[in-house]
């Protein structure tokens, strides 16, 4: 499997905007042939292909302007696993919505604009290596500590005791890696205050009856999104960024959906929400998460979210404190809907209940507008009908 | 020992495919780095990436008569005639897979003109990235395709165009434009200026031009070219990318 990237061309290009694939998704290249054609200024450039194989995915398309070193496409070759192709897409659609850093400077080689894979070559003292042997240990796995990155007895002593004591090593690449940098980015960067409010679903719970009869299918997660949109529309504090010393509220209602797929969380964005009726945001969520899990997600569908619902109350959590999204100003998380004992007038009834728990960043809202915001929701939920 | 192209070919289409031609076939291998001389009757020469409903007057095109070619090169849209001088320097890199500085390809290349045109005690000066100006007039806009063993640098040189069809055509000029004759003391031609920038390339390159014609290989090859892809935009009145 070989990345695509956008190369430096020219000793001056920082990005370059792709002007034509000239595989096409699909297709087969070889080693050397143009497989792309990217601009920069006024000059045109063919791109070789870094290997023979097949053009698995096209990461970005045609007239995209991309950063020096970003992937643009998977290139297949005879050995590689779907599953290992899937992970690569991931990873570079996730790379894609990074803020672009100065690591362009940095790069300053002149050598291969392409990806090449790891040589396993391995320097290893005679003791180290028969060390390894005896206890099954991959030498290509050991960061040697020796002169000039030698692996000594030391090294492949130390991976002899740390095996024993764990019984799975995952390495953190792709989507996990991602998602591992932008919650500590996250969760550094923004104060994270928590506001938590019950809600009774008891009125949700018959609206979807009341349109069932009539044949309307609409999910839980819709009504959520469409009364979250609403009272963004109210408190739009709560849909804007910190950027620099300026706080910006979006125009646009944005919100992003937690799905869980195998390879970890992604939350695409469900454009406009304000303005979808509940059936349009049914259909909408439903496809996106089942791309999602398909890994068929496009750029477009990851970037753009100006908040986020996290519904884990399909495992059965009440409730939990989630991470807001990098860029945003607050995400809502929802927990289980369970039968809880309610007071209403003089006795104690049986209501289904749901917890909204709403992280919001401090240095953008203050806790009253976040309960004011969370107690409008609650509010919307529970008086909500299709318009 | 370089080429050197001179033929009379004005057709803006055919003219078009013989530049894709040329890259092409110094990437094979097949022939010595090229320099060429050309012009095309009055055309509008629109950028690979560029959209031709934004930077050309079609209406005005259609009324005049004038034909709209898509370049394979990027850039901007700009209007030839037979006052415009067309120069392409088509060449094989050090080595394979060289990356190359455009900035300095580009500068290199205005050399010969700069040179040419100060044996016409005319002042120009090449303006980064990629044109040459006049005090604060452009005479020259240049672009350039990479391949992965050769070059192709290309570029337009105002001699004695109409610039009044130049501004009918174009829908945005960036920059005020000029032709040499009306920056040069004395009278000038075509042909003076042509003679000038030959001798100029040897000077600068410090090779030796030995004129020449499209080998049958290259023949066929614009053939095709002019064929499939030029010569159906004739007949387009918009060209879709």
């Amino acid at each position: 499997m070989r990345r695509v990237l956008m190369p430096r061309m020219d000793i001056d290009m920082e990005k370059g905007s792709i002007v034509e694939w000239v595989t096409p998704e699909g297709g087969y290249v070889k080693e050397g042939e143009p497989v792309v054609k990217i601009m920069s200024e006024k000059v045109t450039y063919e791109v070789p292909s870094p290997a023979s194989g097949t053009l698995y995915r096209i990461v970005v398309s045609a007239g995209k302007d991309v950063p020096i070193g970003r992937v643009i496409g998977i290139l297949r070759e005879e050995e590689d696993v779907e599953e290992e192709l899937k992970a690569a897409v991931n990873e570079a659609l996730f790379q894609l919505l990074e803020p672009e850093r100065k690591e362009v400077e940095t790069e300053k080689r002149e050598a291969p604009q392409i990806q090449r894979r790891e040589t396993s070559r391995v320097i290893a003292s005679p003791l180290a290596k028969r060390l390894a042997d005896e206890h099954g240990i991959d030498l290509t796995e050991v960061v040697g500590t020796g002169p000039e990155g030698r692996i000594t007895r030391e090294d492949v002593l130390k991976l002899v005791e740390e095996s024993s004591q764990f019984s799975q090593t995952i390495p953190l690449v792709g989507v996990r890696k991602t998602v591992a940098e932008r919650m500590a980015e996250s969760f550094r960067t923004a104060p994270h205050a928590i506001v938590t409010m019950d809600v009774d679903m008891s009125h949700t719970a018959d609206l979807r009856k009341r349109l069932k009869e009539k044949g309307v299918e609409v999910s839980y997660n819709a009504l959520l999104i469409k009364a979250t949109a609403k009272a963004l529309r109210e408190f739009p504090i709560l849909n804007s960024i910190l950027k620099g010393e300026e706080i910006k509220v979006w125009r646009a209602v944005n919100i992003c959906i937690a799905v869980d797929t195998p390879h970890g969380l992604i939350a695409p964005a469900i454009k406009d929400a304000d303005q979808r009726s509940l059936v349009e945001l049914t259909k909408a969520v439903e496809e996106l998460a089942s791309r999602a899990r398909e890994e068929r997600l496009t750029v477009d569908d990851l970037r753009g979210g100006t908040f986020t619902i996290t519904n884990l109350g399909i495992l059965g959590v009440d409730q939990f404190q989630p991470i807001i999204n990098p860029r945003q100003a607050a995400i809502l998380a929802v927990g289980q809907i369970s039968q809880k004992a309610v007071v209403e007038g003089a006795s104690i009834v049986a209501k289904p209940t749901a917890t909204l728990s709403l992280a919001f960043d401090h240095r953008i809202v203050d806790g009253a507008p976040a309960a004011r915001f969370l107690g409008r929701l609650r509010e919307i939920l529970q008086t909500l009908e299709e318009e | 020992m370089w080429r050197l192209l001179t033929s009379g070919e004005t057709d803006p289409y055919l003219n078009m495919a013989v530049e894709e031609t040329l890259l092409e076939a110094v990437e094979r291998g097949e022939t010595p780095n090229t320099l060429r001389l050309w012009r095309s009757s009055r055309s509008a020469v629109v950028g690979w990436s560029e959209k031709p409903e934004e930077t050309v007057n079609f209406e005005e095109c259609r009324h005049l008569q004038i034909p709209v070619v898509r370049r394979f090169t990027g850039g901007g849209t700009v209007y030839h005639d037979l006052g415009n001088l067309n120069w392409t320097f088509a060449f094989r890199k050090k080595w394979e897979g060289e990356i190359i500085s455009s900035l300095r390809i580009f500068e290199a290349c205005s050399v010969p003109i700069i040179e040419a045109l100060e044996g016409l005690r005319i002042m120009a000066r090449f303006k980064p990235p990629n044109s040459l100006f006049i005090g604060s007039n452009k005479i020259s806009g240049m672009a350039m395709y990479v391949k992965r063993r050769s070059v192709l640098c290309h570029g337009t040189l105002l001699i004695d165009a109409d610039l009044n069809l130049l501004k009918l055509t174009l829908k945005r000029l960036k920059d005020p434009v000029t032709n040499l004759v009306d920056e040069a003391p004395s009278r000038l031609s075509v042909e003076e200026v042509m003679k000038l920038i030959l001798e100029a390339s040897e000077k600068a390159l410090t090779i030796k031009l030995v004129e020449g014609q499209l080998s049958p290989s290259e023949k066929e090859l614009t053939r095709v070219n002019f064929y499939k892809v030029y010569e159906p935009m004739r007949f387009m009145n918009i060209i879709k990318k």
